[in-house]
């Protein structure tokens, strides 16, 4: 039972570093469309951004509210 | 005292025995070669400009000389007062900062935003920060053979911390160095303010979330409630739906 949620956890440490990655992705492809005067574009990516960053760091907090 | 380097091998430790302002002279001449010399010595630059350039390398050349030189002959180096050092920090600063600024005021190829080079521009932000870093910050000098500051057998941690914390630092301080490189091209100075400006609330935003990853490693976790993973999740979904719909409506509207 603990090595599978040994396990879990490890995949989900994995899943939020994914996920942060990706938000980080998302901010730089926003910052270039705003250098590019698209605005419209920045915002979309922008709010993807910061969705996918705080799924990462939501996905790894504990059970138990801090 | 410290044991002395390996023939050929060049000691830095010493460098910082000297004081603050010997540990921050390295730094101090890589940001004047990145971001000062370059301007000093443009084919547009006056000499005024290039002699208040030499200036900046002075200051930093002859502050660790000025705090050696204030020294009493009888103290040794390790245990010097920090106060000793005062003049020749401010002298380090204040000195290289000045010249700087009258280098950029004064240099003609420093006024045009599209002939500045985005890496150069990065490289210099890093150099100026350790600059920075370096003169605010105690020296690194180590104390005369003393290996503990505390009396007795040295103190054993309560537990021992995962490794890897540094390389989720690291990648998070990597990836907004990274984003400091774009828009730098920006022809409108008002569009420009706002890319650097997000970039770098961009950037923070990153570091903080991978020292969460990493912090969340050590705390012994438990598997949350069906109830509070749905609490937790549901605001997050419904904005990834309306994002999603936005994005299709938008693409939609567009074709």
């Amino acid at each position: 039972m603990d090595c599978i949620l040994a396990g879990a956890m490890r995949l989900l440490d994995v899943l939020g570093v994914l996920l942060v990655l990706g938000a980080s992705t998302a901010f730089v492809f926003g910052a270039l469309a705003l250098s590019r005067s698209s605005d419209v574009e920045a915002l979309y990516v922008f709010v993807i951004g910061f969705v996918a960053l705080r799924a990462g760091v939501q996905i790894v907090r504990p059970g138990a509210d801090a | 005292m410290m044991a002395p380097p390996p023939k050929g091998e060049f000691d830095f430790a010493r460098i910082a025995e000297i004081g603050v302002s010997a540990q921050a002279a390295i730094p101090g001449l890589y940001a004047w070669a990145i971001t000062v010399a370059p301007a000093a010595w443009s084919r547009t630059s006056s000499s005024v400009v290039r002699v208040f350039a030499v200036i900046g390398v002075v200051a930093l050349i002859t502050a660790p000389i000025l705090e050696v030189a204030r020294l009493p002959a009888t103290q040794a180096p390790t245990i010097r007062s920090r106060q000793s050092g005062s003049g020749a920090r401010l002298w380090s600063i204040w000195g290289f900062v000045f010249s700087s600024a009258v280098v950029w005021a004064f240099a003609p190829s420093m006024h045009s935003l599209a002939k500045f080079d985005a890496v150069r521009g990065v490289f210099g932000v890093v150099g100026w920060a350790l600059f920075a870093f370096a003169s605010a910050g105690p020296s690194l000098r180590t104390s005369c053979g003393v290996t503990s500051r505390v009396a007795g057998s040295p103190l054993k941690p309560r537990s021992e911390l995962v490794r890897g914390d540094g390389i989720y630092v690291g990648v998070g301080v990597m990836i907004a160095f990274c984003m400091q490189i774009i828009g730098w091209d920006v022809a409108s100075p008002e569009r420009a303010v706002l890319v650097r400006l997000v970039t770098l609330v961009s950037g923070i935003a990153v570091i903080s979330a991978m020292t969460d990853l990493a912090l969340a490693r050590h705390i012994v976790r438990v598997p949350a409630t069906r109830r509070l993973r749905l609490r937790r999740s549901l605001p997050w979904i419904v904005i990834a739906l309306l994002v999603t719909c936005a994005g299709v409506a938008l693409s939609l509207a567009s074709t």
